[in-house]
């Protein structure tokens, strides 16, 4: 009997595994667009863009409209650190005509990733567009989150164009024509949110950073960062930083911690209660969230709303 | 046909596919004698062990398969030489040295300053993200293990299945012991880019444990452990691009479902086996 039938469920075997895989190649998987509902869908003969984020792929959607299809590699509310590609993401590279990364240091995973999968079009790094000294850096690394002062965001725009010209050069007056009005609509948003916290008191404005992302913001609409949580995603503090962090924040007075949303609170919540300071930690900074989240413009909105409540 | 012909276009999944041959051949011939020697903790082990290497291959800028490699042979001699010398019973020892090396990854991990490369894609690996140099790296160390099994098929053989007579017909049994050591940290290495960290054992030990369902005879047993780790593999990573899933744990989930359906359906374990058995016995 044992000499026969291994082979017979061998046999029995690959049958069942040929049958998972027809009901496996049942259910091909649809990509979910994790953009704004308000763009434009593509025309028939856009050009497939990659962005690192969902915050650069609404930056390119707005300036490339209609002639742009953008996927951004890590989906709306992931977390860069923790990101894993799946297929689909890597059929996006190796078909785009241009593939948009902050660089910094933000992205490097995946920029790596994209040069092993390879792509159609080049990569062009936003933050490392941006003049030396308009970059403020930690112990020598530069911090990659420019995009939250507004007027960066709107020296990426124009990075943008120009890349995008260089994919479309026949359409190079829709294009200038699209960053020219987003580019307006940014130059208010950058004026709004100066105003907005322009009305917060002096005495209000040290604050506390779950993950070091908002030193641009803070530098351009005039509030101090204090201190940072973690130094990194993925590194917890030690207790000793947990200690330091503490004194740190009874010295200065400082008003409120701010988390976001990609990342749990609990730690922030801890330092919060022993401290006795408040904690807002739905804020948006590497990855868009819902509406009304869900855009660049949206986020700046969502997290200047919340930022001046907590402060006030 | 286009379901299977359409991902060949892209060269990742190329690559992927050959990684996954690859992988699926050596897990399975080296996890045939881990699994009939009762080694698959020191699997799980070694490949938790190899995360302090991908830190200090970080750190130092050197190949990740370099780190790795070096921490997960380090490890699994460790591990033999604890518990040959000392009266630690082997779970034990395998426990103590293994967990003290992955911390030693998470307390490294947590002292680099400044914005670090991701935890996660240490533990996860992706088989999807597999570049052409790593590709030959993969292919010649694979290459390495299958033949220093082959050379050696009689020692390794009489030494896993019968170490006393071995020993007393002059083998080297304790050195042998080691090699087979080595052998299995390197199939770890092999397969941590496919799969990563938390999945890699599944890559080594599913495969052979499913044929040791379906056959008892050891070449037989090897051949249908080579052919379920390679066809599991082929077919999880088709299925993660049909499904747009990750890729390693489809092709652990697949193999998973592989040892399942030979446990229901086995000649020796299995239900309609049982049955036809009863129904033979008068």
């Amino acid at each position: 009997m044992t000499a026969r039938s291994p082979r017979r469920a061998g046999v029995r075997l690959s049958a069942s595994l040929a049958a998972l895989s027809i009901a496996l190649a049942g259910c091909v998987a649809t990509e979910a667009s994790a953009l704004a509902p308000d763009l434009p869908s593509p025309e028939p003969g856009a050009i497939r863009v990659v962005a690192t984020t969902t915050v650069l792929a609404d930056l390119v959607a707005r300036v490339g409209g209609s002639l742009v299809r953008v996927t951004s590699l890590v989906p709306k509310g992931g977390e860069i650190h923790t990101f894993d590609p799946r297929p689909s993401t890597l059929i996006a590279i190796s078909e785009a005509s241009l593939i948009v990364a902050n660089g910094l240091g933000l992205d490097e995973p995946l920029t790596d990733l994209v040069a092993t999968v390879g792509s159609r079009g080049p990569v062009i790094q936003l933050g490392e567009g941006l003049a030396r000294t308009a970059l403020i850096a930690d112990e020598g690394q530069p911090n990659p989150h420019a995009w939250l002062n507004v007027a960066y965001a709107r020296l990426y725009v124009a990075a943008i164009a120009s890349a995008l010209k260089s994919a479309l050069p026949t359409r190079a007056a829709v294009i200038d024509a699209q960053a020219a009005a987003y580019d307006a609509r940014l130059a208010e948003l950058d004026a709004w949110t100066r105003a907005r916290l322009a009305a917060v008191p002096a005495a209000n404005r040290k604050v506390i950073v779950l993950h070091d992302a908002f030193p641009y913001f803070a530098n351009a609409y005039g509030l101090e960062v204090i201190g940072s949580v973690i130094s990194s995603p993925g590194q917890d503090p030690s207790a000793g930083e947990i200690t330091a962090l503490l004194a740190a924040i009874k010295a200065s007075g400082a008003r409120a911690i701010f988390s976001e949303a990609q990342f749990s609170d609990k730690l922030a919540g801890a330092i919060a209660a022993e401290a006795g300071v408040v904690v807002e930690s739905n804020l948006y900074d590497d990855t868009l969230g819902d509406a009304p989240a869900d855009s660049f413009e949206g986020l700046i909105r969502w997290d200047v709303d919340r930022i001046v409540a907590a402060l006030q | 046909m286009e379901l299977l012909t359409d991902p060949l276009t892209h060269a990742f999944f190329v690559r992927a596919l050959a990684a996954a041959v690859l992988v699926g051949t050596v897990c399975a011939v080296v996890g045939t004698y881990v699994v009939l020697k009762g080694l698959a903790f020191i699997g799980e082990a070694v490949s938790h062990a190899a995360f302090p290497g991908l830190v200090a291959a970080f750190v130092f800028k050197v190949p990740f398969l370099l780190g790795a490699g070096v921490a997960a042979v380090g490890t699994a001699l460790g591990i033999g030489l604890v518990i040959r010398r000392t009266r630690i019973r082997a779970d034990t020892a395998i426990g103590v040295i293994f967990v003290g090396m992955f911390a030693l990854g998470l307390f490294w991990y947590s002292a680099i300053k400044g914005f670090v490369a991701d935890l996660f894609s240490f533990l996860f690996g992706n088989i999807l993200a597999i570049s052409t140099g790593d590709l030959i790296s993969l292919v010649a160390l694979g290459v390495v293990i299958l033949a220093v099994v082959l050379v050696l098929w009689k020692e390794l053989l009489y030494a896993t299945f019968d170490p006393l007579a071995a020993a007393a017909s002059g083998l080297p049994v304790g050195l042998l012991e080691y090699l087979f050591l080595v052998l299995v940290a390197l199939t770890i290495v092999v397969s941590l880019q496919a799969v990563g960290i938390i999945l890699v054992v599944a890559m080594l030990i599913t495969p052979a444990a499913t044929a040791q369902l379906l056959s008892i005879h050891f070449n037989r047993l090897m051949l249908l452990a080579v052919a379920i780790g390679v066809g599991g593999s082929i077919l999880g990573l088709y299925a993660s691009y049909w499904l747009n899933v990750a890729s390693g744990a489809t092709i652990v989930l697949v193999e998973t479902g592989a040892f399942g359906l030979a446990l229901g359906l086995g000649p020796r374990t299995g239900l309609l086996g049982r049955r036809r058995r009863e129904a033979a016995a008068p």
